[in-house]
């Protein structure tokens, strides 16, 4: 955590809305990636980004300081979308109008392989892993926290961190690889550069 | 170093959380056996894939109103 970074919590904490502000603007993108990865929805990303808002300048003055300001919001809307959704969603109920993919704007003729690409990986996150085994992957392969900053947030030890995210890689490769959504991904999985220059 | 110890070590490989003499062995496991080659190319190649699901940018009108006294949208 940085100065700055401590010199506005501490500023928020004496009840300064401006420092709060900056402080949620900062993570806010972040955030709201981390619950449309978790939900694979839009519209509940947003409403959980909001509800964690909230729920994080109620809860700033018990912030400790113990973790980044990220971690600890992050941990907050994790909290909400376990409440929210931890009964939620079989894979039989799964249709492909209910995972809404975000727009793109590339070029006309690779939007339809990229948009079922992204569909197989939210496929996948949503419905082949488990909640604990989807957070770790999305922490660890997609918002790049350590393992500690992982363990943080998902109240684990170090040892079942690490092995979380190897079960959840394991997992989401084996369901990748041997699934129908291999077709899409081997379509840029013959030149480095091509997987990465969707 | 057989199979399955490789295998097992194939996530702390890529976070290149192993003790230098594991990581060896590990390395000259996959290297030498076009089993655990691919394997650990599908591996890789799946993480790779993974993080190519898009960003989602911020609404507007959650950029444009950071309060967080405003009320929650409908």
């Amino acid at each position: 955590m940085n100065a700055d970074e401590v010199s506005l919590i501490e500023e928020a904490k004496k009840g300064s809305r401006a420092a709060f502000n900056k402080l949620f603007s900062n993570e806010q993108k972040s955030v709201i990636n981390l619950m449309f990865q978790l939900t694979g929805d839009i519209a509940s990303a947003e409403d959980l980004t909001q509800e964690a808002m909230i729920m994080a300048y109620k809860k700033i003055m018990g912030f400790r300081l113990e973790s980044s300001f990220r971690t600890w919001l992050s941990k907050i809307a994790i909290n909400l979308f376990r409440i929210h959704y931890r009964e939620k969603r079989k894979h039989e109920t799964l249709c492909l109008e209910k995972v809404r993919i975000p727009s793109t704007d590339d070029r006309p003729e690779r939007i339809i392989i990229k948009r079922e690409l992204q569909w197989c990986i939210l496929h996948n996150l949503q419905y082949h892993l488990s909640e604990k085994y989807r957070l770790a992957l999305v922490l660890r392969d997609l918002h790049n926290l350590s393992y500690k900053e992982i363990s943080q947030i998902g109240d684990w030890n170090l040892v079942q961190t690490k092995s979380y995210i190897h079960r959840a890689r394991k997992k989401f490769k084996e369901q990748f690889i041997n699934g129908k959504c291999k077709a899409f991904a081997d379509d840029y999985a013959c030149v480095c550069e091509g997987i990465l220059d969707l | 170093m057989n199979c399955r110890k490789a295998k097992a070590f194939f996530s702390k490989l890529y976070d290149l959380d192993l003790n230098p003499e594991t990581q060896e062995a590990v390395k000259e496991h996959i290297v030498t056996c076009p089993e655990c080659t691919s394997q650990y190319k599908d591996f890789e190649k799946a993480i790779i894939i993974l993080k190519l699901l898009k960003k989602v940018d911020l609404p507007a009108h959650m950029a444009n109103d950071r309060s967080p006294s405003s009320e929650k949208k409908p």
